[in-house]
């Protein structure tokens, strides 16, 4: 007679290995997970290094740009080109006396509303 | 296998639970390390945000020597980008270093071949070599100081060294402002050296230097250079000043020095033409100064401004010696001829009466033998010494501007407390702060010293100033059409080196201001020896037209309204200059 009379000796115990299975899925899936997040980090963190060197580029760029525009516009480089110049730029005439035209205060009445020649009066030549 | 798991097990709790900080921190100080993120240098504008001193970004250009595979390609391409001699690359590229374990020459990683490069050949460079996959080369980015106004306000901005701390002007005043303060940032990098940005760790970010803005007009700063130029042309003297301020606030609208010198061409440049002479320089003021002398006799109620004083028809002795009236003898002349006239033995008389110790007390009171205060480096406080140092003719001979230094930020100073009806304020230059946001951080308002004389003085002065600048005076070519303009000529002889003073040797200035009711603006115009050729060698033919002229642009830029009735005065006035023997 066999010793082993017990009816289920051959039945496997599927829960438990079921419920091994489950926790080794469980640690390895949360393991693998957790090392593609870590790549993940890692390539955002790439990336993240890329925006920032793209980004110190253009403001490097506007910084250049600036200061160009700050060197053309400077007064000293107007003055350059004056003198390099002279000739491409209208002459600048000072404003004398006779020169400017001043106006007073005072309404006028219609009748004096109609257009007049208007000037200081001339020194006798 | 028990024990064995056990003293595992303790020894495994051991290294990650009970010695865990101290594991970590020798991690820590393996692989961290702690990039230093650089601040920028804040800038320098004028009032209206015209730069003054700005940063652009430049590369320095370096080679890893143990990675260069073709070293005649790359010594060529930075030979011609960069125009260095080939010999000179080529010697670079072979720099060889001992290794510290071995003592082998190995090729340097890294060699710096040049700073300073600008950014478009840089870009060029990098282009060629990576189009011929030539590896070895990379750049530090790094930055220099420029100044796009160049020689233009050079004593006033200043410059910066190599290390980019201010050596002088507002560059080094205002240098812990502008420098602004590094950021760090605590990181690892993997084993090609390549930084890991997921390990970052502590990060105090950099914050960039302020923005400085002064409280000089370039408009105004342009009018006063060039007119200084045609000045060092027409009468070559050794150096010249010019100031220009605001009286009611003590702002400094324009500062000019001759010699002077282009702050982005710095090399070789004498001492003497880095000097701010505005305020490092000190010269005996001359006749500018008897305004000080009559202010104290006047606020000292010894006399009135119609107050008749003899003037010994031109010669007067004193302590044994003889004094003159430079440009005529006068018998009795009021007080306010008295400047008007611009009489030496005059003005004697006015400080003889008022003491010593009051005529010192004055002298003091309108800042003379202190500092100014305005915010630039090296200001000299000049000289005034105390009555205990006196001869027994200092009395006569301090009065009339002598025997006295003062630098022209002081005289021009003076003026403006005059103008100010007797306050006396703090130069400014400075006139506010901005952060890298724009926010006004710090602002510099007007300071008031003191009350030196009374409005009630001081009109009388400033009566006395206008008729200098009138066919009466000594500066009528001082006018400007359409305002009314009060000032003081001077004239002073240069003291020998041997003792004594020079007879051909001056310095002439002009100090004014307009419009004289409620005055806009006052300006000093100091020449050092001018070489007067035709011209007559006083204030009042050499620098008192050259006040006039920038005066005269000076108004059109501030939109100043004019007086017509000064314009009638202004006429007759040139009529005079071209007939009359002035």
């Amino acid at each position: 007679m066999s010793s082993n009379r017990r009816k289920n000796a051959n039945l496997l115990p599927v829960a438990k290995i079921l419920l091994v299975a489950f926790v080794l899925l469980t640690i390895g899936g949360g393991a693998l997970y957790y090392v593609n997040a870590k790549n993940e980090v890692h390539r955002y963190g790439q990336r993240k290094k890329e925006l920032e060197r793209e980004l110190l580029a253009v403001a490097t760029k506007d910084e250049v740009v600036t200061s160009r525009i700050s060197k053309l516009c400077s007064y000293e480089a107007l003055r350059k080109r004056q003198s390099l110049e002279r000739e491409a730029f209208a002459k600048l005439v000072p404003v004398a006396d006779t020169l400017v035209v001043r106006l007073s205060d005072r309404v006028f009445s219609p009748a004096e509303s109609q257009l007049r020649h208007v000037s200081n009066p001339q020194p006798p030549r | 296998m028990a024990s064995g798991f056990t003293v595992f097990s303790f020894r495994l709790v051991e290294l990650q639970v009970a010695k865990s900080d101290h594991y970590k921190a020798l991690a820590f100080e393996k692989h961290s390390i702690r990039q230093t993120i650089n601040a920028r240098r804040g800038g320098i504008t004028d009032i209206n945000g015209v730069p003054l001193a700005t940063n652009e970004p430049v590369k320095s250009v370096v080679v890893d020597a143990s990675v260069v595979k073709n070293a005649d390609v790359l010594a060529e391409a930075l030979s011609r980008h960069l125009e260095m001699p080939l010999v000179a690359v080529r010697e670079r590229l072979n720099k060889k270093v001992e290794a510290a374990e071995s003592g082998e020459k190995k090729p340097s990683r890294y060699i710096v071949i040049k700073h300073e490069v600008p950014e478009n050949v840089a870009e060029a460079l990098a282009a060629e070599l990576d189009k011929k996959k030539v590896r070895g080369m990379f750049f530090e980015q790094d930055a220099v100081r420029v100044y796009p106004n160049g020689s233009m306000l050079s004593h006033v901005v200043g410059y910066v060294n190599r290390e980019n701390k201010g050596m002088e002007g507002v560059e080094r005043s205002m240098d812990e402002w502008l420098k602004g303060h590094d950021g760090f940032r605590y990181t690892e990098r993997n084993r090609r050296g390549n930084e890991m940005v997921a390990f970052r760790r502590m990060e105090s970010p950099a914050r960039d230097g302020a923005t400085v803005r002064l409280t000089v007009d370039m408009a105004l700063q342009d009018i006063v250079e060039s007119e200084m130029d045609a000045a060092m042309k027409q009468f070559r003297p050794k150096m010249a000043t010019c100031i220009l301020m605001r009286p009611a606030t003590g702002e400094v609208l324009a500062m000019a020095n001759r010699p002077h010198y282009d702050l982005n061409q710095r090399d070789g440049v004498p001492v003497e033409s880095r000097k701010n002479r505005a305020i490092m320089d000190m010269i005996e003021p001359g006749s500018t100064f008897k305004v000080v002398t009559t202010a104290g006799a006047l606020e000292s109620r010894l006399v009135r401004p119609e107050t008749s004083i003899y003037c010994e028809h031109g010669r007067f002795t004193y302590g044994g010696t003889i004094l003159h009236d430079s440009h005529h003898g006068y018998g009795d002349l009021s007080v306010n001829d008295i400047i008007v006239k611009s009489s030496n033995i005059g003005v004697a008389k006015l400080g003889i009466m008022l003491g010593e110790q009051r005529l010192y007390d004055y002298i003091r009171r309108f800042g003379f033998g202190d500092r100014t205060g305005v915010q630039l480096p090296g200001e000299i406080g000049g000289i005034i010494h105390p009555p205990s140092r006196w001869s027994k003719i200092s009395i006569t001979h301090i009065p009339m501007g002598h025997e006295v230094g003062a630098t022209p930020m002081q005289v021009v100073n003076a003026m403006c407390t005059i103008a100010n009806r007797g306050k006396l304020l703090t130069p400014q230059i400075v006139s506010s702060i901005t952060d890298a946001s724009g926010a006004v951080i710090a602002t510099f308002p007007r300071a008031e010293v003191r009350q030196v004389v009374t409005p009630e003085v001081a009109e009388p002065i400033v009566t006395a100033l206008k008729e200098v600048v009138s066919k009466k005076g000594t500066a009528a070519l001082a006018h400007v059409p359409g305002f009314e303009v009060a000032g003081k000529t001077g004239t002073a002889q240069k003291i020998s080196p041997g003792g004594g003073y020079e007879h051909s040797k001056y310095v002439v200035s002009f100090a004014g201001f307009l419009p004289a009711d409620k005055p806009e603006l006052c300006c000093l115009v100091l020449l050092d020896e001018p070489i007067p050729g035709s011209t007559p060698y006083y204030g009042g033919y050499i620098a008192a037209p050259i006040f006039s002229k920038i005066a005269q642009r000076a108004v059109r830029h501030l939109n100043l309204l004019p007086n017509p009735d000064f314009l009638k005065v202004a006429g007759s006035l040139a009529k005079n200059e071209n007939g009359g023997k002035r």
